[in-house]
């Protein structure tokens, strides 16, 4: 399965329509498939960014604070989300791996 | 020996700082410039060994650019990265010479693998004086 977080610098982007860009990770449930992708987004842009999470085949969001209504869009498309993340990107996707990534979470400096 | 030159040129100056900020995270002395005038005073100042040029639409100048960066004693390879709307442009931009053209959303493994091709797979190069 592939997951997709926001990235702002090194930490999870502190809103979604503010994310500059995103890492696609896949996962077959045990381990990483490989090197994670890193995209650089052209410009800020929630719709684009969202056009590209379903274009992408991917089956669960990491990010921090999203709009409803995106939100609501991507549980419509059986898409996960896991909003509210605060902290540095790598420590969100190893703690996603290891079943321990809850949404509203604060990752330690 | 000195690190590859990449140039970044793009008017969107927090893409082409991000771009610039990623490959010197991998070795590679990137600088960015926002301006027809401040990519032409750049290329004759730096001689950059890889020029990454963002078409966002049909301007026309970036084609100024890459026959300048083409036509120099030390020709700099050319990437456009092209975004919606200027794939007739990134065409233009092959035809006279350029290395590459890749889409925007920019995937960054696939910027650096065409850098590390179009250098022949080197980090660093000789330097002005041919010493590595």
């Amino acid at each position: 399965m592939k997951i997709l977080l926001t990235v702002q610098e090194n930490c999870i982007a502190p809103r979604f329509d503010q994310a500059t860009e995103i890492i696609i990770a896949e996962y077959d449930g045990q381990r990483l498939l490989g090197e994670p992708r890193t995209i650089i987004l052209p410009h800020r842009s929630a719709e684009e960014l969202s056009d590209l999470i379903v274009k992408e085949g991917v089956e669960c969001v990491i990010c921090g604070g999203i709009e409803e209504s995106y939100h609501n869009f991507f549980i419509w498309k059986k898409i996960a989300v896991i909003d509210g993340i605060i902290g540095d990107h790598a420590d969100a996707l190893q703690r996603y791996l290891a079943g321990q990534l809850l949404p509203g979470m604060v990752l330690p400096q | 020996m000195r690190p590859v030159k990449v140039l970044i040129v793009d008017w969107e100056t927090e893409f082409a700082a991000i771009v610039a900020n990623r490959l010197g995270s991998w070795g590679y002395a990137a600088t960015v410039a926002s301006s027809k005038e401040e990519a032409m005073a750049m290329l004759a100042e730096q001689h950059p060994d890889v020029i990454v040029l963002v078409l966002r639409d049909k301007e026309s100048w970036g084609f100024d650019l890459v026959r300048l960066a083409l036509a120099a004693d030390q020709p700099a390879h050319v990437i456009l990265l092209c975004g919606k709307g200027a794939t007739t442009a990134g065409m233009r931009g092959m035809r006279l010479g350029a290395f590459d053209c890749l889409p925007l959303p920019l995937e960054l493994g696939v910027l650096i693998d065409r850098i590390r091709t179009a250098t022949g797979f080197n980090l660093s190069l000789a330097d002005e004086n041919g010493e590595f």
